[in-house]
């Protein structure tokens, strides 16, 4: 390393269990399935892997990083983290390791499982029982039970539609694209599971004015990136995802409660500090792919990302191919080739660092996207949030 | 009347629920800058003073948003409105708000602070309308 800034990194595999309602196996059992694959990916000997990064979540038991680093025999490690949400932090902190030398070769993951809490079908699963024991960082909680847990996002988004006139179709054509998009996705949980815009339009409103079809499927499976520096990543055999930028934006506490209104700050945060250290602009991106846990996340991300603050709505018509049921934005970048969370199932936005990494390495099969050079990922939701620039190496 | 403390309570929040026992909505309010601070916080986010003291707002205030919450089985929704208090932007209390038809729930409508038993402890809530 010469100049004695930060290394350039890069990341340099990608590995996911299978994605479904029922994998049949133990979260844990996913976590491994997905380090082991990343790291086989990667071309990186196991003995070399020195890092490890994972996340803790507030609501639903995690694999923590001890237990891939014993269940895949894993003895050489000096550096590891379990991040707060969201999910893309464990990637962000691995970059940050790697950069500053505290190890060389990061291995970072995320596993989602369909516990007893998810639902009723899932609680009549003795295999799907979660660990006891509350646990509340923002604080705030018997303040939220006494009005029985209501969920801030979605009165966000009707405070969004009420200012600006947002409508049923806008959040339609983001579910509709990604849906489609999933078609495309052998692993997708929704692979063969067409979505119409009527048949979007036609589903009941659960939690108005968003439908079961806006929030992404909770599922079982795991996902896994390595990270290493530049320089080494020219002895592996991917070409690797160089990281142009990585930051985080964090504006309040994570009860999505209280700070429910304040996503756009938080998300325009993190856009300012991507673009800056970069020196790129949205124009220079080849492919987005933006974080959907629910649909009205990714409408106030389209805003931030594309700098529309307020006009979603118009931004997504012009955007919008009614017969290809896909959006196109400014002629030419289109968003979340894998389907995201809304179509390929709950990883929390991870699946949309590992699509990016395909797409330009160009392994994204019949999905592929011609010249893909940069792309954008942004995660989370307000408001705390992730997010980077790969530029392919 | 007998008090129901919530699971988790604490030092910031105690003044809250025990203004809640006594038929009134007490908040933090900062006695340097005179900020109001709800979730309750033992430091001013504003002028960063631990002076912190405890006022009750005047009750009247604007609906900012809202959601329809289920709520037992074959019983209606209700909507859950965040309250916009008078005294302050953004200074929301989130409770039910009674009197609001399901079909037409209107963003901007004015909201008076009531309250209401429910489990064993006293709870706010908004009805529609300026106090007379
Ligand atoms: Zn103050």
């Amino acid at each position: 390393m010469t100049g004695g800034g930060p290394n350039k990194v890069a990341i340099v595999g990608i590995g996911q269990s299978t994605l479904s309602r029922d994998a049949g196996r133990s979260v844990g059992a996913l976590a491994l399935d997905a380090v082991r694959d990343a790291i086989l990916d990667s071309g990186v000997p196991r003995e070399k892997i020195d890092g490890v990064s994972g996340i803790y979540s507030t609501d639903q038991p995690t694999v923590w990083p001890g237990y891939v680093v014993e269940g895949l025999g894993l003895k050489n490690i000096v550096w590891s983290n379990c991040s707060s949400p969201p999910s893309a932090n464990t990637v962000t902190e691995g970059i940050l390791a790697v950069a500053g030398g505290a190890c060389d070769y990061a291995v970072c993951y995320h596993s989602k499982f369909r516990w007893d809490m998810v639902s009723g079908a899932a609680r009549k699963d003795p295999l799907r029982r979660s660990p006891r024991g509350a646990f509340d960082p923002a604080m705030n909680m018997p303040l939220v039970e006494s009005c029985g847990v209501p969920n801030g996002m979605f009165a966000a988004m009707q405070r969004h539609a009420h200012e600006f006139g947002t409508t049923r179709e806008h959040l339609g054509m983001i579910v509709v694209n990604n849906r489609n998009w999933a078609l495309e996705n052998e692993a997708a949980v929704f692979n063969d599971t067409p979505l119409t815009m009527e048949d979007y339009l036609a589903a009941p409103q659960i939690a108005p004015p968003l439908t079961a079809l806006d929030m992404d499927m909770p599922i079982d499976g795991a996902m896994a990136v390595v990270i290493t520096t530049a320089e080494r990543a020219a002895d592996l055999p991917n070409r690797p995802a160089i990281v142009e930028a990585s930051s985080n934006g964090l504006t309040g506490g994570t009860d999505f409660f209280f700070h429910a209104f304040d996503s756009y700050a938080a998300y325009r945060v993190l856009m300012d500090r991507l673009w800056n250290k970069s020196g790129l602009t949205i124009e220079d991106m080849d492919l987005v792919n933006i974080y959907d846990g629910f649909s009205s996340l990714a409408l106030e991300w389209i805003e931030a990302a594309f700098d529309v603050r307020g006009e979603a709505g118009g931004f997504l018509e012009d955007s919008w191919d009614a017969d290809a049921g896909k959006l196109t934005f400014l002629g030419r970048i289109p968003m979340s080739t894998h389907g995201g969370n809304l179509g390929e199932g709950r990883v929390q936005g991870f699946g949309h660092v590992l699509e990016a990494v395909r797409q330009l390495r160009g392994s994204a099969g019949k999905r592929q996207i011609d010249e893909a050079k940069l792309a954008l990922v942004v995660n989370g939701n307000n408001p705390v949030n992730a997010g980077m620039i790969l530029r392919a190496g | 009347m007998t008090v129901t403390w919530p699971t988790r309570m604490d030092h910031d929040t105690a003044a809250y629920w025990q203004g809640l026992s006594d038929g009134k909505l007490v908040l933090c309010r900062c006695k340097q800058c005179e900020t109001w601070i709800h979730p309750p916080r033992g430091r001013c986010p504003e002028c960063w003073s631990d002076d912190i003291g405890h006022q009750s707002p005047g009750g009247q205030a604007t609906l900012y948003s809202y959601l329809i919450q289920p709520t037992a089985p074959k019983q209606p929704p209700e909507v859950i409105g965040w309250a916009e208090l008078d005294e302050q932007k953004e200074l929301f209390i989130v409770a039910p708000v009674e009197g609001m038809p399901l079909d037409n729930v209107e963003i901007g409508a004015r909201l008076t602070l009531g309250f209401r038993e429910q489990g064993g402890t006293n709870l706010p809530v908004f009805r529609t309308g300026d106090t007379k």
